[in-house]
Formats: structure tokens, sequence, C-alpha cells
């Protein structure tokens, strides 16, 4: 592996080691300079990973997703690119706060852990060398990115205005639009906009990003299925692998329906939400690593 | 609840499968057993559970009998795991009809709200003096029917809506689902699958239900392309197809992630092997020796023992890895003697030398026919429709003028916060001036 890929990489995690301490002081202080310092810092640190990526893809000559390294670096890639989109869509102190930390864990992860040879780039086996492995390997990276955020996000749920009564917001049916009628009275009536609490608005945040992760998942599981059934000749084989990414889409579908039982409100969807997160990094890390099973690409891996 | 106890059984049947708890049981209860699945190694034979589990029993608990006869040796095809399925998908079926398409109706349904203490009840709403409130209604339907609303103008109200394909989206993936499902049973029963090992200049004849040939298939050539360390890059076989219907033999190779479709069946480069080495003792005829795989001494070695003596002692094993050799022949001690390449020069063994030609490898071909396929497929396209579809929030706004005053109320069903935000900088754009109007809906 190339000296300036890991320099990139580096250069991004030290971006992100300052960015963090910055993200949750302005949580306490609301400082809207320092807010913007910390996206300009978050946005290099997308750059430079974006960078290091395009130049191991130069290196290597395939995708850059080939061992754990190079995956933990898309996934920090893809866990800021989700973060600044979400920041984008609704500004608050409170994102880079909560999702800050995944893309500098994993990050981390990906550069001081790992031993030598899982961070050297490996020559991808016959099955993989197809060019679905470009479609689905990068829209599942970026579903895991936006999912983890999302329950992340939930995590400021269960974190936020504590003692308070959530109400859940958003639902494909749109629950979360109504309240209590005024009831009748003489005279013209005022009508105002309800307030959102801080967690409510985290809850529709999460909710909204966590649909777009589960669609991604949903696209990515549909490719690898389309490809195994060109590749290997079924479209579904329950390896460990795959079975694990079902329980993820599993346990989000479950996620997406609790919030539409009018009888579950408050804070359990959010709970629920954040256990995603485990089932995420099961998913993710350790199937391969806790050697949970046997993940072989089909009968050429060890070829 | 009283009104519960007075329906017949199937409608209280038909309530249970379709509620939504169930539904929601059923998803964990499904993830749960695909963990488990994971965590156990599955189809072994019953004596490897044995032996392993009753020794050190999983999670400190359970032993042989009771994972084998839960059939957690087989969680996906086991009888309770296939029934949970089944569940989901009957669950899946009725909830879309008995729920999500009469929610779809009511949701295409433009609602004509009247009384401005109607508006009350959504979360985003506004009220404000207004001038001549009838001519802001008008102002505002041209102004949301330019932004891309779909707009209702009616004598002192107005009703405006956006993205209604989004309430679709639900519901197709649903449908998609059970597509998929229904694909998967059919494929499943009326499907096949056939390996097979294929030497080049070997045929395979496959017979159709009935027993007559329905195809004949010979491999013509196999080849593996490796790169420069010997790690294989990709496996061609040449193909020629012949069927007993009158018409010229079909010629055509297969590689990994490039199968051949013909005759309703797929065939796939699924795997390869050695299947048999060429070589001469001495000044003996070319002899083509069958070799075995030897999973004891690693994933892809294959290797065979043969006799040096006359009388079938002193024997050595010849080992290969790979069709570009060398094949290594290891004394009956078990010490290494030395290496052949084929085509190289010979080994003496007890003076007898050696000599490989030629190393042969043989050609994984997977056949397969799953009628359900098409159908499965058609269910993926319907799901990615529908979760395309769900991204699109649904936008509906009301606007009432009545005595002087302009009431608002509006609906988002995924987007609500965003939505609320955004609506009086949306008003106070298309209603210049609206200065009253703005400070009352932020407030």
């Amino acid at each position: 592996m190339g000296q300036p890929v890991l320099l990139l990489g580096l250069a991004a995690f030290a971006l992100l080691l300052l960015a963090l301490p910055l993200a949750f002081w302005t949580l306490t202080t609301p400082r809207p300079p320092l807010r913007a310092v910390v996206r300009g810092l978050i946005a290099t640190a997308n750059a430079l990973l974006a960078s290091q990526l395009i130049l191991r893809w130069l290196e290597s000559g395939h995708f850059p997703v080939s061992n754990l390294y190079e995956s933990l670096c898309f996934l920090s890639w893809g866990a800021t690119l989700a973060q600044l989109l979400v920041e984008r869509a609704a500004p608050s102190a409170w994102i880079p706060a909560l999702t800050t930390p995944l893309s500098l864990v994993s990050l981390g992860f990906a550069s001081f852990a790992l031993p030598d040879q899982l961070q050297t780039s490996s020559p991808l086996v016959p099955a993989l060398r197809s060019s679905w492995l470009v479609m689905h390997v990068s829209v599942i990276m970026v579903s895991y990115a936006a999912l983890m955020v999302g329950s992340l996000l939930a995590l400021g749920v269960l974190l936020a205005d504590r003692g308070q009564r959530v109400q859940l917001r958003g639902s494909s049916v749109g629950s979360g639009a109504y309240r209590q009628a005024a009831s009748a009275g003489k005279g013209g009536l005022a009508l105002a906009a309800v307030a959102f609490s801080q967690a409510e608005r985290l809850d529709n945040l999460s909710y909204r990003t966590i649909t777009v992760g589960f669609m991604l998942l949903t696209v990515g599981i549909v490719s690898g299925a389309v490809w195994a059934n060109e590749a290997w000749g079924s479209y579904w084989s329950w390896d460990p692998k795959e079975t694990w990414a079902l329980i993820c889409w599993l346990f989000y579908a479950a996620y997406l329906h609790t919030r539409l039982n009018r009888g579950w409100q408050g804070r359990h969807s959010a709970l629920l939400a954040t256990g995603g997160l485990a089932v995420i990094i099961i998913c993710y890390i350790g199937v391969n690593l806790l050697g949970v099973g046997l993940h072989s690409y089909g009968w050429f891996l060890s070829s | 609840m009283t009104a519960v106890t007075t329906r017949s059984p199937l409608a209280r049947l038909l309530a249970l499968l379709s509620d939504l708890r169930l539904a929601v049981a059923l998803l964990g209860l499904i993830a749960l057993a695909s963990a488990i699945g994971t965590a156990l190694p599955q189809g072994d034979p019953a004596e490897a559970y044995h032996d392993h589990y009753d020794v050190a029993p999983w999670l400190g608990l359970i032993r042989a009998g009771p994972i084998l006869a839960l059939q957690l040796d087989h969680v996906y095809s086991s009888i309770w795991f296939l029934t949970l399925l089944g569940l989901l998908g009957l669950s899946l079926l009725l909830c879309s009809i008995r729920r999500q398409w009469p929610s779809l109706r009511a949701a295409l349904r433009w609602v004509d709200y009247t009384q401005p203490r109607q508006l009350s009840k959504l979360v985003a709403a506004a009220s404000c003096s207004r001038r001549d409130p009838e001519k802001d209604l008008g102002t505002l339907a041209a102004g949301l029917s330019r932004r891309g609303w779909q707009v209702k103008l009616q004598p002192r109200r107005l009703a405006a809506r956006r993205g209604v394909a989004g309430r679709v989206g639900p519901l197709l993936v649903h449908a998609g689902m059970i597509l998929l499902m229904l694909g998967a049973v059919w494929g499943a029963l009326a499907g096949s699958r056939l390996e097979r090992y294929l030497a080049p200049g070997r045929s395979l004849e496959l017979l159709d239900r009935r027993g007559h040939a329905h195809l004949s298939l010979t491999l013509d050539h196999f080849s593996v392309a490796r790169d420069p360390l010997g790690r294989p890059e990709q496996f061609q076989s040449d193909l020629t197809l012949v069927s007993p219907t009158p018409g010229s033999p079909e010629r055509s190779s297969i590689s990994v992630n490039h199968p051949l479709r013909s005759r309703g069946i797929t065939l796939y480069q699924a795997d390869w092997a050695i299947a048999a080495l060429t070589l001469r003792f001495g000044r003996s005829p070319a002899l083509q020796i069958p070799v075995q795989p030897l999973p004891q001494l690693g994933e892809q070695v294959w290797g065979v023992v043969l006799p040096t003596r006359p009388d079938g002692t002193v024997p050595v094993l010849l080992t290969v890895e790979s069709e570009q050799g060398p094949v290594t022949v290891f004394d009956a001690a078990g010490q290494r003697i030395g290496q052949l390449s084929p085509g190289g020069a010979p080994l003496e063994l007890q003076g007898l030398p050696l000599r490989i030609t030629e190393i042969l490898p043989a050609s994984g071909i997977l056949l397969k026919r799953d009628p359900g396929v098409p159908l499965v497929y058609l269910g993926f396209a319907v799901l990615l429709l529908g979760g395309g579809l769900s991204m699109i929030s649904t936008q509906q706004l009301w606007t009432i003028a009545s005595e002087g005053r302009l009431y608002l109320g509006g609906f988002s069903n995924r987007n609500v916060v965003a939505f609320q935000d955004q609506l009086p900088l949306l008003l106070t754009e298309i209603l210049e001036p609206a200065d009253q109007c703005r400070t009352i809906a932020a407030g």
C-alpha cells in the first residue's frame, strides 16, 4: 500500500479527532461560527477520504473494498457524507455531536487496530471480478453508513429532553402530523403550529435517515441476490453475510412498523433504532472477525 | 373489545393475522431464527453435533439432542422456520388488503375542510388577519401550482397536495415481497439443480421427468486463467450442447459471472478440480490415473497413492494443487521425496524414473432450472419501485378564508418537522407582503 494512501487516512482521522470535541462544545454553548468550523472539518475529512479511496482504486485497479481497511475507510467516507447531508437538511448542533464518533471510530479502527495483512490490497477472487461489485458493495456500505447515522440520531432522542414525553414525528401514514383539535368556542380561532421538542426533531430526522438507509439496503440486498444468481446460480443461499444483511433489513423493517402503531408512542422506537447499531456492527464486522459462521464468496475464495 | 367476541372465528383469525403487532413479532422472530442459523453449523451429519455439543453444549446449555430435535442443524429449511415465513407472507397479504389498500384510497381522496376549527388538529397550522383573504386564496393557488402542487380551489377555501405518489410506496413494497415469496416457493417446488464435475472430452446426458433424453452436454475444453503468482483469475468451459430435436449443436462457453441460458436451463461455471494425472513409469505407456480430493491436506489438494513395486509395496503419495503443477511426491513415511512438473524432468523412485506428462483439470458445472426466478425478479422490481416511491414525502395544505382571516393547516406524513418549518417561508414567498402571517405561523 502506498504511503500517500496511509497519510490521507491519517489526515482525515486528525481532522475528525479535532472536530469531535468542538462538536460537543457547540452542543453546550450555541456558537454558530464554531458549528461552521466543525462542518468545514468534517467536509474536509470527507474530501480527504474520497481522494484516498480514488488513489487506492488507481493503485490496485479495482474498486477499493477488497479488505477490511478499505471497507472501513469507505464506511467513514459514507458516514461523514450522510452526516453532512442530514445537517444540510436540518441544521442542528446535535447532528455532528452524535454522528462524528462513528466516522472517527471506524477510521481509527482501520488505521491503528488492524493487523498489517488486513491493510494490504489483495487481488480479487474470480467470483468478485464483476461490474456488480462496485454497485453492490458501494450501495451496501452507504446503506450501513446511513442506517448507523440514523441510529445515532435515535440515540439523541433518548438523550435529549429527558423527562419530557416524546410523540413520534413521521411515519408512512403520517400519524405524527395530528394533534387534539381545538374545542368549540366563540369568536375568532387562532391557529398556531406545534413547537417540536429537540427530541421530536431528532426522532423525525432519525426516521427519515433510516428510511433512506433502509431503501439503500434493499437495493444492496437485491443487487447482491441478482449478482449471486448470475455468478452462482442461486439468488439466496443463507450465507452468513447475506443472512446478517437480511437480519439488519428485518430489524429496521420492524422499527419502521413500530412507528405505525399508535399505542407505541414515546421513546420505544428510538430505543429499537439504537439497538440497530449493534445489529449492523455484528453484520459488518462480527461475521468476519468473530468467526460467526464461515463467510466465503462461493467455492472460489480459497483457491 | 366486546365487539371482537361477537365476530366469527374466521374474522377473528383474519384480524389477528393482519395485526401490526403480529407482523412486528414475526419480523423479530425470523431475524432471531436467521441469527441462530449463522451461530450453529448448518447441514452437518448428526454425529458431528453429538461429537461437538455433547462435550461442550452450545451457549453452555444446549446439547446435540435438543439441537437436532428443534431442527437447529438446518434452521432455514426447518418446518418451524418455513411456517414463520408462511405466516409472514400471509400477514403481508392480509395487511395489504385490509389495511394498506383502504388507507391508500383514503390518502388519494381530496379531503374538504370547510371550518377553520377542522384545521386545528394539524400540527402545522397558522392563522392571520388579511385585508382580502379571498384574493389571497387565488394568489396561493397560482403560487402553489407554479411550485408543482396539485391545487383544488373552491369558494372560500383551497386544498393543495404534492407527492401523493409516495403513498403508493408501502403497498408496492408489500406486493413485491409477496411476489418474490411466491416465486421462491414455485422455484423450490418445481425447480431442480445438479452439480457435476466434467473432465474435458466427457459428456453428460440430461433426462427430462419422463426419462427421455433432453440435452447432451460435452465439455470440449476447460481452462484456468491465473495471475503471475498462480492465483486463479477466471475459469472457462467450452461446451457443446446437443438436443434430440433437429437442429445444429450449440457451441458456447461459460465462465464465472457469465452463465449460459439454454432450453430453460442455466449452466454456471461453479467449481473446478483436478481429475487425473497422466504419468509414465520408466518406459511404460502413458497411464491416466484419477486423483481424489484430500481434504485432510488442505482445501484444494488432490492426490493418489501409487505402488512402486510389482508386489504393490513401497507406495508413494502424489499430491497436486494446481493444473499447472507441480506434483509433490511423498514416501510411505510422509517424507517429501521431490517435485515433478508436467513435461519436466523425471524423478528416480527406487531406481524407477517417474514422469508426469499431463495434469487434467475438471470443470465443476452447475445446471439449474428455476421457473420461479422471473417471478422473484418481478418481485424485486416491484419492491424497489415501491421503496423508491416511499422516499417521496406527501404534503397537503388547506387554506380557509373566513371573516377577514386566513386559516392554514398542513399535513406531511414523513417529513412533518421540516414541512412545518418551511411552511411560513413558503407562505411569505407567495403572499407578499405577509408579515402578519409569517409572525404567527413561525410562533
